[in-house]
């Protein structure tokens, strides 16, 4: 059979294949419940409880004047910071995504930017955090700070570097592998349908 | 007279708020009545990129609230068919990471209803068409469901966003394709 002849058959088609749920109002009603919906009340809550984390961080370490825990407050008041910008930023971008009223092949383009814009910022702050904390080890060293890490700051420079250099790339590893599982391989199916879209 | 001034205001108020509702009564019940009038291509959208049922019913859900949500931004300027085809179909196939393997969503007990002047041999026929295009990826599908629903290339174009004239080339190489896949199912 050919797809022509197709034609007649799937004009009558429809009324046998419709979804249970069917009341377009009732759907309307229950708009909070939507996949999309959940996503972005995730993102709203994780803004509001940012905020109030670095809040609950500075009433606890205001009477703490030590150096360790001035180093440490700022590390995490800029871990929260990191945190309140990429969840504003995912918030935005995923209002961005649900503009849906062009071609496909042009909503398609938009979504592969804007999904691979949003990876790689995901991945920056991820890995920054992680440079940062190295930086603050060593900086405890460099401002002779006894945070009870005698026996690591006494390695050689040399190991300390190489030892960090190892972490970071496991860790860059780690990362890379999760979010091409999560993120990069729906990104790249994206991809393949609009270049083939161009061909 | 600053009490009734008050008065005023707030009668205002709730003035604008009901028109406010009611407007947006109206409006749901235009899209409800819109919706309605083109269910049958929702549900062939749904069918066609959605394996299970579970799945075509939060397809539809997604759709659905996607056009609502869309629908503000409606001009007009093109026909009401044509941006819902755009909406479902950028809906489905941007949604397509929630389905694993996608090379089996098609079922033979819920495939589109059959014209009764079928005779039996082309009915086995057609199912091994409907398998067929099942094994279609994401564009493809949507080409087919447009072809099939007898849009013009130019209509075609406005939904895809891919020229006419590679529209042409591209539904002569999934003929082609499904010649084979075809065959191959024997």
């Amino acid at each position: 059979m050919e797809l022509d002849e197709l034609r007649n058959s799937w004009k009558g088609a429809g009324t046998d294949i419709q979804p249970r749920q069917r009341s377009i109002g009732e759907l309307l009603r229950h708009q909070d419940q939507g996949p999309l919906a959940r996503l972005k009340r995730r993102f709203r809550k994780s803004m509001i409880v940012i905020p109030a984390l670095a809040l609950i961080l500075l009433t606890e370490f205001r009477h703490q004047q030590s150096f360790i825990y001035t180093l440490l407050k700022y590390y995490l008041l800029a871990f929260c910071f990191f945190m309140e910008l990429y969840f504003i930023y995912n918030y935005r971008l995923l209002g961005q995504m649900q503009e849906m009223n062009g071609n496909v092949k042009e909503t398609l383009k938009r979504q592969v930017a804007l999904l691979r814009k949003g990876l790689f910022w995901r991945l920056v702050i991820s890995r920054s955090m992680v440079a940062l904390f190295f930086i603050l080890l060593e900086m405890l060293f460099v401002f002779h700070v006894d945070a009870g890490l005698q026996d690591w700051h006494q390695k050689p420079l040399f190991l300390r570097i190489v030892l960090y250099g190892a972490f970071f790339l496991f860790f860059w590893v780690l990362t890379r592998v999760a979010t091409y599982r999560r993120y990069k391989r729906h990104i790249n199916d994206l991809e393949e349908l609009v270049k083939e879209m161009d061909e | 007279m600053f009490s009734d001034g008050f008065v005023t205001n707030d009668r205002k108020l709730r003035l604008t708020g009901k028109t406010i509702s009611l407007v947006k009564e109206t409006t749901e019940l235009q899209f409800e009545k819109a919706i309605k009038t083109h269910e049958r291509l929702l549900f062939k959208v749904c069918w066609m990129y959605a394996r299970t049922q579970t799945d075509r019913d939060d397809l539809y859900q997604e759709i659905v609230l996607q056009l609502w949500h869309s629908y503000p931004r409606f001009r007009g300027d093109a026909q009401f068919s044509t941006w819902l085809y755009r909406v479902a179909l950028n809906t489905a196939i941007s949604g397509k990471r929630r389905q694993k393997d996608l090379t089996v969503s098609y079922e033979p007990d819920k495939l589109p209803v059959l014209s009764e002047t079928l005779l039996p041999d082309e009915s086995d026929e057609l199912n091994r068409l409907y398998a067929a295009i099942s094994r279609l990826n994401e564009i493809e599908k949507a080409l087919v469901m447009l072809y099939l629903d007898d849009h013009s290339y130019d209509e075609m174009e406005s939904i895809m966003g891919i020229s006419s004239g590679a529209l042409r080339v591209k539904m002569n190489r999934i003929k082609e394709k499904l010649r084979q896949l075809t065959k191959n199912n024997d």
